[in-house]
């Protein structure tokens, strides 16, 4: 064999592999965020209350209370939002799943890079900046208050004292997160499974800004749930939809400080 | 090799100066009590997020929620499997009044029957056993002048709690915990008077006179003693007769027992915890004329460069000498923050007494962390033998072998006035049951009256049971538990979810008198139409020029404000994070995602 065989050997080791690796990775990504078609699909309708707080429904039961006489404020904004999810056939069932089981670490895709337009030009966003940032921090501090608990158990199991246990699992927590923007790398990650799998919870906010045609929160496969709305405010709308699902509460009626 | 190596220094060098350059920049951030964010583990805040149109880090936002998120431990709703009430009932004890005068009539009146005869007592007359007995006249009875002086005597059961790691092993071999354990204590009131009484101010012959008395209450003892005796009592089969006996622990004689041996556990020790009269006290130190107390951190280890909350203290390990063993340590809390260097078994305690470290040792982990272990005491005070332990109550004890044996406290000054408040547990008061009525044959008004003192406790203390269906209450049985809601509103409220985050547009159109939590404000004034709103309270300029020429541009502009308690919310606490533009607003969120850490 010539040496310029073996160089061009060499190269198409050395570069040709990797870049289809890529590619093919960013070509699966299209794949993950789309909706396939034996998945299993529940609809919820969702109410955003002039307070800021949200209603979360079926439309049966909607019908059935509508029936009992209620009706959304005035300023109420309504949102009908479908659940998709492939792991057990139940969509809801799905997103407990993925919220609630233990991982490594966990990533918080916010957006496309257009996304940082909000800090310097927010009439460039395709979109809602602040319902962006409200729909992010919500998930944000949603999906670390569960991903914490693990290491919390874990040092309570071992021995340490709630104080001690807490520390660990904040410091645990603040080193397996990432907050990313849906770079042209992210979407590889998210194709080749790197993010979202049994170890890594991903979390995916697709806005209009990323071209989102549907309002649905998709469970693709383990770890990886993807929020995808047509405006952003339908984002806030899934996110506080998911908490009605993992009927989860941020307790009210606080004290002062 | 050598590329690697020049890498690996234009590495290093790039984190280095990325390092100095987010120390230089980085923002302070104000002391924020962990009760700002978070209370018993739960939120206690909200995130306002901006919806004016200007910059907004959006990245910066979900950071600081990720920290905020890890701090915050909430439950889940339990489920309902069975329906059960609660009940609770008052068990404060309520000690006896003493009795000042009665005459009123408690027997069947028959025409021509000698009252003189009748077993009641009045003007307060006891006999040699205590018991009120009849007395002619005034002057012979116990409060003649207005003044009681026989002393009254009361027995409070289970006023004072005392935890510590006390058990005691009985003949049969089983081990009695007096881990949590409540003593009874005694009152003594040595002197009470009737003020207008005693100063002869009173017209005998109008009752409206007797209706209320200014009391003037002296020579009041309340002590306990810390001891737990064993006794003991014959355990009977219905055919064998006397099989065996059984013991237990208490201050006082359970009925059915017999003393089997007095203070089997005598005397509180360090480490030990009382609750002496709505105080708790750890005890820390035990000297003759003195009790240190506080709160007992124990030993914990700190990483270096990381730090530890103490209740409002918290300790910061800046630099560690694993050699010399020793520690560079920044302490901060309410009354400033200090830097220190401790070598093994030092102690520093802050000029304040709020908080006490000691360093124990230095280690370098397996993954080559340097820890520092430190004990730590907060909150330290003192109980000293003659002096003030609450307002207006002197604190006695006696101390033996190093043990605290007794404790008493004693008032300081005669108390006066229409209540006395007694260490903040009583409240005496003169009370009178007036009762008048006309004679119609010859028209005269004749009264009776009962009166005492009476000794109530100032606050319920309320003992809770859960009762299901089947249980019984007062000679009732609970049949059924019923709840009838409101199909509708009940079936809105349980699919009702509220988000930690709210747009400052929803805060607004709800009413900043609505809000019912501390907020987080992300974003400036011209950004967050809450931040503008409150700009004034917060001291903060109200447009883009003001804050630019206030706080600058880039990184250094961020700021992290905080306000304890804002009148415009309610009262509520206000943390702003905001910059002049992204670089600033991402400094302040990433100072108080740090400050977040320090808080654990």
């Amino acid at each position: 064999m010539s040496r310029r065989t073996l160089l061009a050997l060499l190269i198409a080791v050395l570069i040709l592999v990797p870049a289809g690796y890529i590619s093919y990775g960013y070509s699966q990504y299209s794949k993950v965020v789309s909706v396939p078609e034996n998945a299993s699909t529940a609809t919820y309708v969702v109410i955003n209350l002039p307070n800021g707080s949200f209603l979360s429904m079926t439309p049966r039961e909607y019908a059935n209370l509508t029936l009992h006489g209620f009706k959304p404020p005035a300023g109420s904004r309504g949102y009908l939002i479908n659940v998709t999810g492939t792991l057990t056939g139940i969509p809801p069932v799905d997103v407990n799943l993925t919220m609630l089981a233990p991982y490594k670490r966990f990533t918080i895709v916010i957006g496309s890079p257009s996304v940082k337009v909000c800090s310097s030009n927010p009439a460039e966003f395709i979109g809602s900046c602040s319902e962006r940032t409200a729909a992010v921090t919500e998930i944000s501090a949603l999906t670390s208050t569960l991903f914490k608990r693990y290491y919390y158990w874990q040092a309570i199991k071992q021995g340490m004292n709630n104080a001690s246990a807490k520390q660990y699992a904040y410091e645990q927590t603040m080193r397996r997160y990432d907050i990313r923007y849906l770079s042209f790398l992210t979407k590889v990650d998210i194709g080749l499974g790197r993010l979202g799998n049994k170890n890594h919870l991903v979390v995916v906010l697709l806005g209009p800004a990323e071209g989102a045609t549907k309002n649905v929160i998709l469970i693709p496969r383990r770890g990886t749930i993807i929020l995808e709305g047509r405006s952003d405010s339908t984002l806030r709308a899934e996110v506080a939809l998911i908490e009605h699902i993992l009927n989860f509460k941020w307790p009210q009626n606080t004290t002062k400080k | 090799m050598k590329v690697k190596k020049i890498a690996a220094l234009v590495v290093g060098a790039a984190m280095v100066g990325a390092t100095i350059g987010f120390a230089s920049a980085q923002p302070t951030v104000p002391n924020i009590p962990k009760g700002f964010f978070v209370k018993n583990g739960q939120p206690n805040v909200k995130i306002v997020v901006g919806s004016q149109g200007a910059a907004m880090d959006v990245a910066s936002a979900a950071d600081i929620a990720v920290a905020l998120g890890t701090l915050l431990y909430t439950e889940k709703n339990v489920s309902v499997t069975n329906t059960s009430v609660v009940v609770k009932q008052d068990t404060a004890y309520n000690p006896p009044n003493i009795p000042v005068f009665d005459n009123t009539y408690k027997g069947n009146y028959q025409v021509g029957e000698n009252l003189a005869n009748v077993p009641n007592w009045w003007n307060g007359g006891f006999d040699s056993n205590g018991n009120p007995i009849f007395n002619a006249n005034f002057s012979s009875s116990a409060w003649a002048g207005g003044v009681f002086t026989n002393g009254w005597n009361v027995l409070v059961p289970s006023g004072i709690e005392w935890k510590s790691g006390n058990y005691w092993v009985d003949p049969n071999g089983n081990v009695h915990n007096a881990n949590d354990v409540y003593l009874h204590y005694n009152i003594h009131i040595g002197k009470v008077e009737l003020k207008q009484i005693a100063e002869d101010n009173v017209d005998f012959t109008n009752i409206d006179d007797f209706n209320t008395f200014t009391l003037v209450v002296d020579d009041v003892v309340a002590n306990v003693s810390f001891s737990l005796n064993a006794y003991n009592a014959s355990v009977y089969d219905p055919v064998l007769g006397e099989v065996g006996t059984t013991y237990t622990l208490s201050d006082l004689q359970p009925s059915g027992y017999s003393l089997y041996q007095s203070g089997v556990i005598s005397g509180v020790t360090v480490g030990d915890t009382l609750n002496l009269f709505g105080k708790t006290v750890k005890i820390l130190d035990i000297q003759n004329n003195s009790i240190e107390y506080g709160n007992d951190w124990g030993a914990t280890y700190i990483n270096a460069g990381t730090s530890k909350a103490f209740g409002n203290y918290t300790v910061k390990v800046l630099d560690i000498d694993v050699n010399q063993i020793k520690a560079l340590l920044e302490i901060s809390g309410p009354a400033g923050s200090w830097k220190i260097t401790l070598n093994k078994g030092q102690t520093w305690t802050s000029p304040d007494n709020g908080i006490r470290v000691t360093l124990d040792d230095t280690f370098i982990g397996i993954g080559g962390t340097t820890s520092a272990e430190v004990s730590v005491q907060t909150n330290i005070n003192y109980i000293q033998n003659g002096q003030e332990f609450i307002p207006g109550w002197i604190a006695e004890f006696g101390v033996q072998n190093d043990k605290l044996m007794w404790f008493a406290l004693k008032n300081e000054n005669q108390l006066t006035g229409n209540e006395i408040n007694l260490f903040n547990t009583y409240i005496m008061k003169y009370s009178a049951n007036i009762m008048e009525k006309q004679n119609p044959s010859n028209d005269k008004t004749y009264a009776a009256m009962s009166a005492y003192v009476t000794i109530n406790p100032i606050k319920p203390q309320y003992t809770t049971q859960t009762l299901n269906v089947g249980d019984t209450l007062g000679g009732w049985t609970i049949d059924q538990i019923t709840a009838t809601p409101n199909p509708a509103q009940a079936a809105v409220v349980s699919k009702v979810t509220t988000p930690i985050t709210v747009l400052d547009t929803e805060v607004m159109k709800e009413g900043l008198n609505k809000v019912d939590s501390n907020l987080i404000l992300i974003g400036g004034p011209v950004v967050n139409s809450v931040t503008a709103a409150l700009a004034d309270k917060l001291g903060i300029p109200a447009n883009y020029t003001g804050w630019k020429s206030k706080y600058g541009t880039g990184a250094s502009s961020g700021v992290v404000l905080y306000k304890a308690q804002c009148p415009t919310i309610g009262g509520y606490g206000v943390v702003l994070v905001a910059g002049t533009d992204r670089q600033g607003t991402k400094a302040a969120a990433e100072a108080l995602m740090e400050y977040l850490a320090g808080l654990h």
